[in-house]
C-alpha cells in the first residue's frame, strides 16, 4: 500500500490530517449545536434548525468543490489539508443526516405530508444549494 | 460551555469515523456509489435512534448531537449527488439519494426499537 520512499513523512502527514479533521469537526458540531439552540430559544419550528444548517453547509460546501484548488496552490498536499479541514471537518459535522432522518419521524407523528415535504425540501433544496454554490464560485452564473 | 465542549468532543470523535470510513472507502475505489458516506450516515442515524430511547441530558448532548451529527453528514451527501450527475451517472445518483434516505429513517426507527430493548 505505502510506496512512497517517505514512510516517516507521510505518517506525519496523516496525523496532523487526522487533527485536522477533529478540528473541524469540534467547531461544526458546536456551531450547530448553537444553531439548535437559537432555534429552540424562539417559536421557530424544531426542524428548521436541522433544514438551515443542512442547506447552509450544502452551499459552502459547493464553494469548496470550486475552490479547493485554488485554496491549495496547485499542491495536493494542501488540498488535502483544506478538504480534510473545511471538508470533512467543519462542514462535515456541522450538516446532519442522522437529526435529519430522526426529524422526518418526529414530523411523520402529527403529518406524514408534513414528514414528506420536509424530506423533499430538504434534499432538493440542499443539492440545489451545493449546484449553486459550485457555479457561483467558479464564476459560471450568467 | 459545558454543553458545547460535550458537543464539540462528541463531533470530533464522530467526524474521524466519518473520515476513516471514507479513506477506507477510497481504497476500495467503488466510484458508482460513495460507500464512506452511505456507512457513516446508516451507523449515526442507528446510533442516534438508540440514543432517543436510552439517553437524555448530558449523555444524549454528547452521543446524539455530537457524535450521531459529526458522523453523519449532509453535506458530503450532496456533494456525492453532485459528482455522481457530473460524471454523467444520474441513476446512481438518484438510487443514493433515495437509499440513503429510506436507509436513514429505517436505521432510526430500528436503532429506537434496539434501545427500546434495553430500556
Amino acid at each position: 500500500m505505502n510506496n512512497s520512499a517517505h514512510p516517516a513523512r507521510d505518517g506525519s502527514e496523516t496525523a496532523l490530517l487526522v487533527g485536522l479533521v477533529a478540528l473541524g469537526g469540534f467547531v461544526g458540531a458546536a456551531a450547530r449545536f448553537a444553531v439548535m439552540e437559537f432555534v429552540a430559544a424562539t417559536e421557530l419550528p424544531f426542524w428548521l434548525a436541522t433544514f438551515g444548517v443542512n442547506l447552509a453547509g450544502c452551499t459552502v460546501m459547493g464553494v469548496l468543490l470550486a475552490r479547493v484548488s485554488r485554496l491549495g496552490r496547485g499542491s495536493v498536499q494542501m488540498q488535502q489539508r483544506w478538504r480534510a479541514f473545511l471538508g470533512f471537518g467543519i462542514l462535515g459535522a456541522f450538516t446532519t443526516f442522522s437529526t435529519f432522518s430522526a426529524d422526518i419521524i418526529e414530523l411523520a407523528l402529527t403529518s406524514s405530508v408534513g414528514a414528506g415535504a420536509y424530506m423533499l425540501a430538504t434534499a432538493i433544496t440542499c443539492l440545489a444549494g451545493v449546484i449553486l454554490g459550485e457555479r457561483l464560485a467558479r464564476g459560471g452564473i450568467a | 460551555m459545558i454543553p458545547f465542549v460535550l458537543v464539540g468532543i462528541g463531533g470530533a470523535l464522530g467526524a474521524l469515523g466519518r473520515y476513516g470510513l471514507a479513506r477506507w472507502a477510497m481504497a476500495r475505489g467503488t466510484p458508482n456509489w460513495p460507500w464512506g458516506t452511505f456507512a457513516a450516515n446508516v451507523i449515526g442515524s442507528f446510533v442516534l435512534g438508540v440514543a432517543l430511547v436510552l439517553a437524555n441530558g448530558e449523555p444524549l448532548l454528547f452521543i446524539g448531537v455530537g457524535f450521531c451529527g459529526g458522523l453523519t453528514t449532509f453535506s458530503s451527501f450532496a456533494a456525492d449527488m453532485l459528482m455522481l450527475i457530473q460524471v454523467g451517472r444520474r441513476p446512481a445518483a438518484t438510487y443514493y439519494a433515495v437509499g440513503s434516505i429510506v436507509a436513514g429513517v429505517l436505521c432510526v426507527i430500528g436503532g429506537m426499537a434496539f434501545g427500546g430493548l434495553f430500556a
